[in-house]
């Protein structure tokens, strides 16, 4: 199977999560959207690191995947704490810092 | 073959279970949506010969931080929390948006695909009796990225191609070309990947713990509940 196929399904990925977090409004689901994307790019990480015979594409994975954790435990974190304050995490409705 | 049809089957789902997370109404489903997705790009690791990130997929994402949400979405009750569906114009701007992205993302991913393809007439013309230089170049640079050493590729794995020879440099074109393939298809091998990750990597591997000790110290700050005596 070519590189091609990876890197446009990658690509196809990637959008869906832009597009879910341009649409979507709640809070958690824009999360999930992000891990999305940080999947899309995993998988042009280890398509490319293939072609190029070269292993350096999964270890950047799993830095990925550790960064993501992180990321997980601070954002949902965050989320519990808007929520006790706002009893909302509709972010149409969490705009204090609105310019 | 098999990697094709790998591709085909987890590619549409995961395409689909994306598609279903964005569009489900309630946060749950999307979670659950999200994890066929995650578990669709592990198989899609496995047909491209990552076994270990495929395994560390299916555990990392699939398992704890799929729970984590869960647990958040279920903690808040969010069940309830569902908004009307109404189609407003930033959603038809963001899809427009997203279709002029993916447009451009594809053709970027061609072009990439351009640069590092090796087309097969270049190909076929460099097929010949004995190993080429390009080739010779090719299984140094894979010894370079996995620490091989020439010598454990003499013994190990030229054997495995012809059971006559057992050196690298005596080696046909085409037995260097599945030497080639072989090696590369160790790459998702858990030794490989453990032996680059604490030699090459072992310093981006250190920084990572302070990360997680940074996340760790993070929540514990975020999430504290302030009680009116724990100031005195």
């Amino acid at each position: 199977m070519a590189l091609q196929y990876y890197l446009i399904l990658s690509a196809l990925l990637f959008t869906i999560g832009v597009i879910g977090v341009l649409i979507r409004r709640n809070a958690i689901i824009i999360f999930m959207c992000i891990e999305l994307m940080l999947n899309a790019a995993n998988l042009a990480f280890v398509a490319i690191g293939r072609e190029l015979g070269d292993a350096s594409g999964q270890i950047f994975v799993f830095f990925v995947m550790t960064v993501a954790a992180a990321e997980v435990a601070i954002g949902l974190a965050i989320i519990v704490s808007v929520f006790r304050h706002r009893e909302t995490i509709n972010i149409d409705e969490i705009n204090t810092m609105k310019g | 073959m098999a990697e094709q049809i790998l591709f085909t089957v987890f590619g549409i789902l995961a395409v689909g279970s994306a598609i279903c997370v964005i569009t489900f109404k309630n946060p749950i489903h999307s979670a659950l949506a999200l994890v066929l997705t995650f578990f669709s790009l592990a198989g899609l690791f496995v047909s491209l010969g990552a076994y270990f990130v495929a395994a560390v997929q299916v555990i990392v994402y699939a398992g704890a931080i799929m729970v984590l949400f869960l647990f958040v979405i279920m903690l808040l009750n969010l069940g309830r929390l569902q908004t009307p569906r109404q189609i407003s114009k930033a959603k038809v701007f963001a899809v427009i948006l997203g279709i002029v992205l993916a447009a451009e993302a594809i053709y970027i991913g061609l072009k990439v695909y351009e640069g590092t393809a090796v087309s097969p007439a270049q190909r076929g013309s460099e097929v010949g009796a004995v190993i080429t230089s390009e080739q010779l170049n090719q299984i140094a640079a894979i010894e370079s990225a996995y620490r091989l050493d020439r010598s454990e590729i003499n013994s190990d794995y030229v054997p495995q191609i012809t059971s006559q020879k057992s050196n690298v440099d005596t080696l046909s074109a085409d037995e260097a070309d599945r030497l080639i393939k072989k090696l590369q298809g160790e790459m998702g091998n858990p030794d490989r990947i453990g032996t680059i990750l604490f030699t090459k990597f072992l310093l981006p591997f250190e920084v990572t713990s302070l990360i997680l000790l940074a996340a760790l110290i993070g929540v514990i700050v975020l999430v504290k509940r302030e009680t009116p005596n724990s100031a005195a």
